[in-house]
């Protein structure tokens, strides 16, 4: 049977069990922007993808509690990371990012 | 446990279970989980990671309105990958309910672990003339049953079983039992509905961090709580 597609939920729940780790704490590790931390209901609805990561700092959150890339959870949660959002760059270079980033990581543009 | 032919047209045969076999194995099961002793009350946290360890997906937040008001767990049988639980979103968290979803949680590990392989090598087809039943691999769970089946529905009873027999590990219940008919020099079952049936059910309560109506269930099931008088102290 074919795996289904990975999401950012997926990959969170993933990595939390790889670490050994429960939702709840998990959940506790995960410090919201405005102090304390968030709640295994909003765990749970983010790993089964009901929810999305509110913001840049949740993502960075799950990256550093996880030790997992946070590139790789923006692209999961279908955002940009700040640094590029904030690059203001002109059509063309996002159009040769794209490009070059497409050419060096699908499977017919990889070089042998 | 032996193979006996299946009356309910699930399988062509099902196990059937002494309730010291389920007794056995659910203690068992969970020493191993835990690598030695059992430590007790068993934590909400650590039957979560149980039923994780097990499952290919376990959701504690699920909406299972599409089954009707009074369903509270679903195992999911899919062949070639382990099982999928989800649970009514209105139980994990609150603080309120926290009994049920323990009986709950602990019900549906009931299937995951004593049943998946039946539906592994007898693949279900569903129920093609009523499309709003559940799919053929689902276990649907209804809030009556999930402590307490009746015994016609042999999934839902060793399910229920399984589910006092992990909340309530039986050599723990006997040693409670025994403690409290020591102190209070009482010797064999104990009647319903008595002081003592009642002080016996919130000693189980207190100490397994179980439901009134669990305790009272599992000391049934192990003819510790009987009907009538026939629980006497032995000395007056």
């Amino acid at each position: 049977m074919a795996d289904e597609p990975r999401t950012f939920g997926t990959y969170i729940s993933e990595e939390r069990k790889k670490k050994g780790l429960s939702q709840k704490q998990l959940a506790e590790l995960i410090e919201r922007e405005e102090g304390g931390s968030i709640s295994a209901q909003y765990l749970n609805d983010i790993e089964h993808d009901r929810r999305s990561p509110s913001s840049d700092h949740m993502i960075q959150e799950f990256a550093r509690v996880l030790k997992v890339s946070a590139n790789y959870l923006y692209y999961l949660a279908g955002r940009m990371p700040a640094v590029l959002r904030d690059a203001n760059m002109r059509p063309q270079q996002v159009d040769r990012l794209v490009a070059t980033a497409f050419r060096r990581n699908t499977p017919s543009g990889r070089k042998g | 446990m032996r193979y006996v032919p299946d009356t309910t047209g699930r399988f062509s045969q099902r196990p059937h279970y002494e309730p010291a076999e389920l007794d056995k194995e659910c203690e068992r099961l969970l020493s191993q989980f835990f690598g030695g002793r059992i430590p007790l009350p068993i934590e909400t946290d650590d039957l979560a990671r149980l039923i994780e360890r097990d499952t290919s997906d376990f959701d504690p937040g699920a909406d299972l309105s599409g089954y009707g008001p009074d369903v509270e767990g679903v195992t999911e049988f899919r062949p070639g990958r382990k099982p999928r639980v989800r649970i009514v979103a209105e139980l994990a968290y609150d603080e309120v309910r926290q009994n049920r979803y323990r009986t709950t949680l602990t019900h549906e590990y009931g299937h995951v672990h004593f049943h998946a392989y039946l539906f592994e090598t007898e693949p279900q087809a569903g129920d093609l003339f009523n499309p709003a039943a559940a799919k053929g691999g689902e276990q649907v769970c209804k809030r009556d049953g999930i402590l307490n089946a009746r015994k016609t529905d042999w999934i839902e009873w060793q399910a229920g079983y399984a589910c006092g027999a992990l909340l309530i590990p039986i050599t723990h219940l006997r040693r409670v039992v025994q403690d409290y008919q020591e102190r209070h020099r009482l010797f064999g079952p104990v009647a319903f509905g008595t002081a003592h049936g009642n002080a016996l059910i919130a000693a189980v309560r207190q100490e397994l961090l179980v439901s009134a109506d669990a305790a009272r269930v599992r000391l049934a099931q192990q003819a510790f709580l009987q009907a009538g008088d026939r629980g006497r102290a032995l000395f007056g």
